[in-house]
């Protein structure tokens, strides 16, 4: 009996071929593209599980209240660890982890930047669960100057199958023993390092940070002992401040309070700032889950449609089974087994597929799997549940349907137009078209907002700039100073500036000042960093009102603010007012001698705040404005003055308008992901339209040829068949646009810097639908109605 | 073994109800070969189902060998015709998908025929009717009597006690048609199949034992 099923099921394959093409590469597509996305989402959802007591770290965050503004971080203070871990019985363990700026690494011939570095308390792999590829977990960050370092730095710096522990590793100014060496931290983690270097090692000449609880500088996780209540132990933070805090922040008005953060949590939740990795979103999450879900769904209607539109062909075959004695359940067997082995078909291609297309996956989705991460026994099971799922769902309806004909009636031929679902079939084209078109839309409204952001007006020139960072440790501030002589006068610059941030730059310092304001003074956090009088030049932001600073001259007392500041305060007259430090009783102030346009120091996710900008000569951050050119000749040349100035360390740069663009990274790579897939979902769509109008029009061949013999043109056919589907399309269209609608708009409110909803996308999005559901079924009308009607007639 | 008392079948259409059978009483015996003739409409193919039993009636009773098929339900209804009755087409209704040896063996398998008894089944009827050498051809490469020669075999391999055929020489020739009927005969006469058959044509219900004419529904005395 099954042998009869499956030989039938794929003669049947074989019969027609085209037919199985579209059925097999309609699923394959959806299968895979969906196996895609839930690959990303588990990932996302699986973010810091690996470690072993998971479900018991947390991370402490700071929510800072000032008069104005809060700050929500995820920092804390030095000596916070060991305090929660004397006071509070419920924690088991805690340890810090503090970033340590990027810094050069020797050993021998191989020297190399390293930039994911975190002086960490020894206690760190009691809490986390980092494999240990060498060394010994207990003691490995004991000493000062002990690191522990991934395997694939150990294997930069010593070499593949070399014992690392051991061996040390110079920078400029210190030597590292390395005494362990443990796996890659996976990438699904919300903190990633390359090398953990002891606690000790930056602690010892520096016993005043142990008990600084002013500076938020350092990440605090604790290990809770089992059973403990989160909530509980939350509230029994909120005392911390008076105890420790409140001697330093009560008298500038700060408040701030802890509270604990899963660690699990932190990538899909913390909507904290300052975070050290990209965060992802629990929207994509849903949203991702939702286009695999509807991919799938699609690949699963265009299956059904195809199999009921085609069940006139198949209808002869079912009654003479059930004439020779087939029940209805062996009927509905063998359908179903039909699907389940197309099915299965289309999921051992897209188990290939999968595996072949995932360098391409992993470059649009910034994740990094390898057949080795998706070979898992959950895989597997997810592959056979998809086939079961996709074999079911599409197989079931043509399954019920088809083995409900009456044999009578097949036999008869009355049965030929199978006319019995054309409601159903058609409520699902509505269903596909609708999916289609809301994935357009919201496809094209994503990618404008993108364009949109990326050519901006942002108030400065972000093209032709290259960033040069001079990174020593030490005050370079005289080679700096002649270097950038060298550099102006060489060729392909026009411009030099330097500053110790620039737009795009993350490490802006908020600091609180005391304003001058119209009616008094003022305390509010502002954001501000040091620039030269070269800056503004080479990035084309303009003055407004005042002046530029001009020289050393302004070292002291001068300071450039922008509009928004000017706005902030009120002032009617900028120029000259006063601002000091809280708390400094020494009289120093500073005063405004300029205020400058507006421009976009963060993404344009944030609106422009209030920005304050202090003279500082040579600093070392390096912008250099380009001429348009040889742009490979200048940074040979660049490069030469460089190592003139600075052997020891490799040159390196960035270009300004990449560096702020990589900002919008994360949306970029989401918003690739959604557009390759809703393209995929309206391709898949399409092939299911192709063969749907095929066997509808076929069906309709007789109803075609008796119009023809009555003598209606090929034209008045084609309208004829066509007008059924630009209806479906139009019907579709309503559903789409509102939901559409509805929720690119709320996206749309995450950017201050919109250009809103145009009606365009949703227009043309209707109109790729319209025109290619009228493409495919007037071309196979036009070919149903050229056909001889004598021919078509005979064999009725 | 078929006795029908009082059946009558109608279709109601726009209000109006149309009968294709009326009070129809008819009783066959074991070994009987019955010919229907009436004109196109007259009620022969609506009858052959109804005895069939793939089509349903709305008055009347019909026993088929003691069974009350009336009282019957779907189910067991259609166990009975799977066992007892063998169908023969005017248009065949080979399985295209499926080879020669594979549509004879079809019923069996709807039968929970073993395998090993199967493959006896179908090389025997097969070898009679002498059609070997075609075993593992496809219908459509067929002739129509060469076609129609199979579907008997079809109908006769799980041996039934009743052949129902539907116009069986409509779609053949001459010479094709005879053949079949000679077949019947054949069955009739020697394996005591009985046969039931709606033809056209005089000629071919001359085979039969006994002919019943059928008009607008009725049995014409």
């Amino acid at each position: 009996m099954i042998k009869n099923i499956l030989l039938i099921a794929l003669r049947n394959l074989k019969k027609d071929k085209w037919y199985s093409l579209l059925n097999v590469l309609g699923l394959t597509i959806g299968i895979t593209f969906s196996l895609f996305l839930i690959f990303y989402v588990t990932d996302e959802l699986n973010y810091d599980r690996y470690h072993e007591k998971a479900d018991r770290i947390y991370r402490i965050a700071s929510y800072i209240q000032e008069r104005d503004k809060n700050t929500n971080w995820p920092y804390s203070q030095l000596p916070l660890a060991s305090t929660l871990k004397k006071d509070f019985p419920e924690v088991e363990e805690s340890a810090r982890l503090l970033n340590r700026e990027r810094t050069l690494f020797k050993f021998g011939e191989n020297s190399f930047y390293e930039t994911k570095i975190y002086y960490a308390d020894s206690t760190i792999f009691k809490i986390f669960t980092y494999k240990f590829v060498e060394g010994n977990a207990a003691h490995a960050l004991n000493e000062p100057n002990s690191i522990v370092i991934s395997k694939t730095l150990a294997e930069k710096y010593f070499g593949r199958n070399t014992s690392a522990v051991g061996k040390t590793l110079k920078t400029v100014y210190d030597l590292y023993k390395v005494t362990g060496v443990i796996e890659d931290v996976p990438q699904n983690s919300h903190l990633r390092f390359d090398m953990l270097i002891s606690m000790s090692t930056i602690l010892k000449g520096n016993q005043n940070g142990q008990d600084n609880w002013g500076s938020f500088n350092n990440f605090t996780y604790v290990l809770l002992k089992p059973g403990v209540n989160v909530d509980a132990f939350n509230k029994k933070l909120i005392p911390m401040y008076d105890k420790y805090m409140a001697p330093i922040f009560a008298k500038f008005n700060v408040k701030m309070q802890y509270k604990t953060q899963p660690i699990t949590s932190i990538h899909l939740h913390s909507d904290l700032q300052g975070e050290p990795e990209e965060l992802g979103s629990m929207s994509y999450i849903w949203i991702f889950s939702a286009v695999a879900f509807f991919m799938m769904l699609i690949a699963c209607i265009n299956y059904m449609n195809l199999t009921t539109a085609r069940s006139a062909r198949r209808a002869k075959e079912i009654g003479i089974r059930k004439v020779t004695g087939s029940s209805k359940k062996q009927l509905i067997l063998q359908f179903l087994g039909e699907s389940l082995l197309t099915a299965f078909i289309a999921v051992l291609i897209s188990a290939v597929l999968v595996l072949l297309l995932l360098p391409f996956f992993n470059s649009i989705s910034g994740k990094a799997f390898t057949m080795h991460t998706l070979m898992q026994p959950f895989n597997t099971l997810l592959l056979l549940s998809i086939g079961l799922f996709t074999g079911l769902v599409g197989g079931s309806y043509p399954a019920f349907y088809l083995s409900g004909f009456k044999p009578v009636s097949i036999l008869k031929g009355a049965l030929s137009t199978a006319s019995g679902n054309v409601n159903l079939r058609r409520t699902l084209v509505v269903l596909q078209f609708s999916i289609s078109m809301i994935m357009l839309i919201c496809t094209w409204v994503v990618y404008s907002q993108l364009l949109y952001i990326q050519n901006i007006d942002l108030g400065f020139n972000k093209e032709q700039v290259m960033i040069v960072t001079v990174n020593t440790g030490q005050d370079e501030r005289r080679k700096i100073y002649a270097m950038n002589n060298e550099f102006r006068s060489m060729p392909g610059i026009k411009d030099v500036g330097t500053g110790n941030a620039y737009p795009g730059s993350g490490n802006i310092s908020l600091n609180l000042f005391t304003v001058e304001t119209n009616t008094g003074h003022t305390d509010k956090g502002i954001e501000c960093y040091q620039i030269d009088e070269n800056f503004l030049g080479t990035l084309g932001i303009k003055i407004k009102e005042g002046r530029n600073f001009s020289g050393l001259a302004d070292t002291l007392h001068s300071i450039v603010v922008n509009e928004a500041m000017v706005k902030h305060f009120g002032w009617d007259n900028a120029l000259g007012k006063r601002v000091t430090f809280p708390g400094d009783t020494s009289g120093n102030y500073v005063e405004v001698v300029g205020v400058m346009k507006d421009f976009n120091q963060k993404s344009l996710y944030n609106p422009i705040a209030p920005l304050l900008l202090f003279y500082s000569a040579n600093n070392n951050i390096i912008q250099l404005k380009m001429s348009q050119g040889n742009l490979k000749a200048t940074l040979t040349k660049a490069e030469e003055i460089w190592k003139k100035y600075f052997p020891q360390l490799p040159f390196e740069y960035k270009f300004l308008d990449e560096d702020f663009n990589s900002q919008y990274v994360a949306d970029q790579k989401r918003g690739k992901i959604f557009a390759s897939f809703s393209l995929l979902t309206i391709l898949i769509t399409c092939l299911g339209l192709l063969g749907l109008t095929a066997f509808t029009t076929q069906q309709k061949q007789k109803e075609i040829s008796i119009r023809r013999v009555l003598g209606s043109s090929t034209m008045e056919v084609v309208i004829l068949i066509t007008k059924n589907y630009l209806w479906l399309a139009l019907i579709a269209a309503l559903i789409a646009f509102p939901v559409a609608y509805y929720f690119m708009h709320n996206w749309l409110q995450v950017f201050p810097y919109n250009n809103g909803l145009s009606v365009i996308p949703f227009i043309v999005s209707a109109l790729v639908i319209v025109i290619t559901a009228v493409a495919t079924a007037s071309y196979h009308s036009a070919k149903a109605a050229l056909t001889k009607p004598a021919i078509v007639l005979k064999t009725e | 073994m078929i006795e029908l008392k009082h059946i009558t079948k109608w279709v109601n259409s726009g209000g109006n109800r149309f009968f294709l059978l009326r009070d129809i009483n008819l009783t066959v015996k074991e070994g009987e070969f019955i010919s229907i003739m009436g004109p196109s409409g007259s009620g022969k193919s609506t009858l052959l189902n109804v005895i069939g039993m793939l089509d349903e009636f709305n008055e009347g009773e019909y026993n088929f060998i003691g069974q009350p098929v009336h009282q019957l339900k779907e189910k067991q209804r259609s166990q009975l015709y799977k066992t007892h009755i063998g169908f023969v087409f005017q248009a065949y209704h080979l399985i295209d998908e499926l080879t020669v040896y594979e549509n004879i063996e079809t019923p069996l398998l709807y039968q929970n025929v073993k395998a090993s008894e199967r493959q006896a089944m179908v090389s025997d009827i097969l070898d009679r009717f002498n059609i070997v050498g075609k075993k593992d051809l496809f219908p459509p490469q067929l002739s129509g009597g060469q076609q129609q020669l199979v579907g008997v075999a079809r109908a006769l391999v799980a041996k039934p006690k009743l052949i129902l055929a539907d116009e069986p020489t409509g779609n053949l020739n001459s010479k094709q048609g005879e053949e079949i009927m000679e077949l019947f005969k054949q069955l009739n006469t020697e394996d005591g199949v009985t046969i039931i058959q709606a033809t056209h044509s005089e000629r071919n219900a001359a085979y039969g034992s006994k002919i019943i004419n059928l008009l607008d529904g009725r049995i014409e005395k």
